[in-house]
């Protein structure tokens, strides 16, 4: 029973992406389709009165007077080829906007998004060797008001604490607007501050309490006993024979996690006036720019999809018992 | 006795639980010795704190046990007045240890090889290169077919007679003075049974052995001196041919009885009436009492004392006060 080895076992998880994709694009053009809208009209809707024949040609020109399979078809080839069509209020193509916005939301995201794994998985580390004392009681109060806070109450909150009445920290925007005295970095950090924090309160609440669990249910494992009557320091005994077995649960949650990171920056984004991805789709949403919100969809989808490509790879790596699946 | 220091000398241990349901004795006072390269068996019913006995001597317990009084001399030196640190340096090196279930005391994200080496790259600084040749020269000295693929394994590819050697090929790559064995064959079927006994037999010409089992016939093949413990406390003890011929304590003859040999497979297994009591609130006087044929007023009001009852044979019993 000799388990594979990681190069199949990658292989065998990127082709299993494959369809996954292809069912989310298969669900987003159903999407389209479900909404009581009829495009052609909301095309033409703006100018007004138009002919029965200026519709029918527009029908025409969007492919729209096709049958369902054939749209459907067309669609899949035309995000295969990276083409989301044009935004109607931007009048830009949607590709564009999107990749516009990627680096601030990438930005945002992976600061959130490491604050939280870094000092979630310490903490849980730290609260799990000495369970019921001071500090993990403290820690476990903590993290369930972290967890249980809604994300616009904390952003606003946080607001109103640190911006607008200690004034620590600038209010919104990526840089101060007419220009900065000192460095671009430090001005984008002091920016960044804020919704970073905010971002990344739930998920650290969330990895700090799987941590914390998981290194509890491991250190009172029997292989935790050979360990140390190696005499193995403690440090060892905890980073490299119980982390790496405890660490699962939390790469797990984590991957799932980063893909809809996207979807809670939309509240993030929007209160802190951050001009990333998660605003772009609160715009979309208010303005009914619908080939943009379906684009920024396909977006998120893909990067679930990948960051759970990335979390059953690194499961691999972790556990080779995995790859015998 | 000789006069020279003994290997290990446990001075009357006490060692606690502090559960929420009491406080579990499960090691309660007991004294035990073993000399230089002898092998001696610590036999009992599941239960009785033969574990507990072994854990508390790398002090290696779980956080709610404590060790509350007595000493561990090993060589002269009490393990129990160490720092975590200076244990540290003990354990592993100079006592090692070997576990009931193979499978479950080997790290299953680990290879084969990354267990073994991390126990000499510990401490004295070796190369990793030179580790890795004396963890293949281990394994191949345990017999183990194929040690090169089998180093780069996972505990979950091997079998349990395999995971059983390399579990015992850690506790050996320090050459420790001193190995604790707590039952290495209970979960191996019987052809593994007799590889990991006869490869027992082999290292015991090197080192102190404390074999804690259940299992008599182990006991037996490998032994030199017995220990009968019962509820914390030890009944019996000395030479295992005196005792296996002449138990002294009617709990040491009624666990002889229960053990099956061929030609007594006919008969009726005999068996110790009763359960193993509650450590928590052990009986009082001899903690055999309640399941005892023999017993007498004075056993359920006084503790029998340990008396000599014959050539290196000792009983804790009324019976011969």
């Amino acid at each position: 029973m000799y388990a594979p080895g990681l190069k199949t076992y990658i292989i065998k998880r990127l082709l299993s992406a494959l369809p996954t994709i292809l069912v989310v694009i298969v669900i987003n053009f159903a999407l389209i389709h479900a909404a009581p809208y009829d495009p052609a009209l909301m095309l033409v809707g703006e100018a007004g009165y138009v002919s029965k024949e200026y519709v029918a040609r527009i029908r025409a020109e969007y492919g729209l007077d096709k049958s369902l399979p054939e749209q459907l078809l067309v669609y899949i080839l035309k995000v295969v080829n990276a083409d989301f069509g044009y935004s109607y209020f931007h009048g830009e193509p949607v590709l564009r906007i999107i990749a516009q916005a990627i680096p601030a939301t990438l930005l945002l995201m992976a600061t959130a998004f490491t604050i939280a794994i870094l000092i979630g998985i310490v903490f849980g580390i730290f609260s799990a060797r000495k369970p019921n004392s001071m500090t993990d009681i403290l820690f476990g109060i903590l993290s369930t008001a972290g967890y249980s806070m809604p994300r616009f109450l904390l952003a606003t909150l946080v607001l109103w604490m640190f911006s607008l009445n200690l004034g620590w920290f600038p209010s919104g925007g990526v840089r101060t607007v007419g220009g900065y005295s000192g460095s671009d970095v430090v001005d984008v950090l002091t920016h960044l501050c804020l919704p970073a924090l905010t971002l990344a309160t739930y998920d650290l609440a969330l990895v700090y309490r799987l941590t914390r669990t998981s290194m509890l249910d491991t250190l009172a494992k029997d292989y935790i006993i050979t360990a140390r009557s190696k005499g193995l320091s403690e440090k060892t005994v905890l980073f490299k024979h119980a982390l790496r077995n405890a660490i699962a649960p939390v790469v797990t949650t984590s991957g799932v996690r980063f893909g809809l990171l996207l979807a809670g920056a939309v509240t993030t984004e929007t209160v802190f006036n951050w001009p990333g991805m998660g605003r772009l789709i609160y715009e979309a949403t208010l303005l009914g720019d619908y080939p943009l919100l379906m684009g920024t969809f396909v977006v998120i989808c893909m990067t679930v999809i990948i960051s759970n490509l990335l979390v059953d790879i690194i499961y691999g790596i972790l556990d080779p018992r995995v790859r015998l699946k | 006795m000789s006069m020279s220091v003994k290997t290990l000398l446990i001075n009357k241990t006490k060692t606690y639980y502090f559960t929420r349901f009491g406080t579990v004795r499960a090691v309660d006072g007991l004294s035990m010795e073993l000399g230089e390269k002898e092998a001696v068996g610590l036999i009992g019913e599941s239960g009785c704190g033969k574990t507990t006995l072994a854990l508390s001597i790398i002090r290696l317990l779980p956080p709610q046990c404590k060790i509350l009084e007595g000493s561990i001399l090993f060589k002269g030196r009490n393990l129990l007045e160490l720092t975590e640190k200076e244990i540290n340096r003990v354990r592993g090196r100079e006592i090692s240890m070997i576990f009931q279930n193979p499978s479950s005391y080997l790290n299953p994200v680990m290879k084969i090889s990354e267990q073994i080496i991390e126990c000499i790259t510990n401490h004295h600084a070796m190369k990793k290169s030179e580790a890795e040749e004396k963890a293949l020269e281990m394994l191949t000295k345990l017999r183990i077919p194929e040690a090169k693929q089998v180093m780069r394994c996972y505990p979950f590819e091997l079998s349990g007679g395999m995971q059983q050697r390399v579990v015992i090929a850690i506790a050996l790559i320090r050459n420790p003075v001193l190995l604790i064995a707590d039952e290495p064959t209970t979960s191996v079927d019987a052809t593994i049974e007799r590889q990991i006994l006869n490869l027992l037999n082999e290292l015991k010409e090197n080192l102190s052995l404390l074999l804690v089992t259940h299992n008599l016939g182990v006991v037996a093949e490998l032994c030199e001196k017995i220990y009968c413990m019962y509820a914390g406390k030890i009944v019996e003890y000395g030479d295992i041919f005196k005792i296996f011929e002449n138990p002294m304590h009617p709990y040491t003859s009624g666990l002889l009885k229960s053990a099956l040999s061929i030609d007594e497979l006919k008969k009726k297994i005999m068996v110790v009436k009763g359960d193993v009591p509650s450590l928590i609130n052990p009986p009082p006087g001899c903690r055999f009492h309640t399941r005892c044929e023999h017993v007498r007023p004075i056993c359920s009001k006084q503790e029998p004392p340990t008396v000599k009852v014959g050539k290196n044979h000792w009983a804790s019993c009324w019976l011969h006060y």
